[in-house]
């Protein structure tokens, strides 16, 4: 499977969440700050592309690819124009899961990347976007639980 | 080879450039806005149907030629795109995307504002014609310039 976790504007949250999947992160406590800033994954919500997907790393134990797509548009039409195109191009779309980070991370968090989206300022506020999802770690965290949880149910499916 | 025009709503300059593209308007002479508005799939396009994928035809070298709109954010959905269709190895020569959006007036916009998010179909499908009339040889050079892309990429000399 392709695991690709979003958020939208800064999506500091999406690149933590594929961080921790991919074991760049620890999973059973909350980081220092300078510890997430230390995985250059994280620096390219900043100042990577929009919208290109980021490579984190091979889920351990069933070689799932985790990735983080950090965005500012509509996911349901980003996930149809992805799913439409692929499909007039003959390729397969269904192994990929989309986990949608934002509704683990706070208010704060959310108003920040989506201002700093906005300004184009992310080198320059991704320590603060950092300092405050560290407070969403651990559902950040829960969230990786859940969804490896659900990649184990789809490897069952016959 | 598949040509996928891209603009916000599949429904003003992407369904021309695709019309033009496959021979359904013609290049060397200004349209009417009448012929503008039958053009299939014009100022038709519901918000639901943002992201659906409509077929327009095959181009002078056999490649088909289909729209799509990309909604708001449309640089970053292109690059999602991308990315994806790189990850799953498929060739750049099996298709191309073009941006028909790229450098349409304010006529358009409002005109297909007015038409599809407002409601007010009488009044902006015929001024989203008159903005499509009004770029239509900068969308007949978008064209021309896909279709020698198309031909660059399928090695047809």
């Amino acid at each position: 499977m392709i695991v690709i976790y979003h958020g939208h504007a800064g999506a500091v949250s999406a690149a933590v969440a594929a961080a921790i999947h991919s074991g760049l992160l620890p999973e059973d406590r909350v980081p220092p700050a300078r510890e997430i800033l230390a995985v250059p994954e994280v620096w390219a919500v900043a100042s990577g592309t929009p919208g290109r997907l980021v490579w984190l790393g091979r889920d351990g134990g069933d070689g799932h690819d985790i990735h983080f797509l950090a965005h500012r548009a509509r996911f349901d039409v980003l996930e149809r124009v992805v799913r439409e195109v692929g499909a007039r191009l003959g390729v397969d779309t269904s192994d990929i899961l989309y986990v949608d980070t934002v509704p683990s991370v706070g208010w704060a968090a959310r108003s920040l990347g989506a201002a700093v989206g906005f300004l184009g300022i992310g080198r320059l506020a991704l320590p603060a976007l950092v300092a405050l999802t560290r407070t969403a770690y651990p559902r950040l965290a829960d969230l990786v639980r859940q969804t490896r949880a659900r990649l184990g149910q789809a490897g069952d499916r016959p | 080879m598949k040509v996928f025009y891209h603009c916000y709503g599949s429904s003003h300059t992407s369904v021309v450039a695709a019309a033009i593209h496959v021979g359904g308007l013609a290049p060397d002479r200004l349209p009417r806005l009448g012929e503008i508005q039958d053009v299939p799939h014009f100022d038709r396009i519901r918000a639901v149907e943002l992201g659906t994928v409509f077929v327009s035809g095959r181009g002078p070298d056999g490649e088909e030629v289909l729209v799509v709109g990309f909604g708001p954010g449309r640089k970053i959905v292109r690059e999602a795109v991308l990315s994806l269709l790189e990850l799953k190895d498929v060739s750049p020569n099996d298709y191309l995307l073009v941006d028909a959006l790229d450098g349409a007036n304010w006529v358009v916009r409002i005109g297909g504002m007015l038409s599809r998010r407002l409601g007010l179909v009488s009044i902006g499908r015929p001024l989203a014609a008159l903005g499509i009339r009004l770029m239509f040889r900068r969308l007949v050079r978008l064209v021309e310039k896909t279709q020698a892309e198309v031909r660059r990429r399928q090695e047809i000399p």
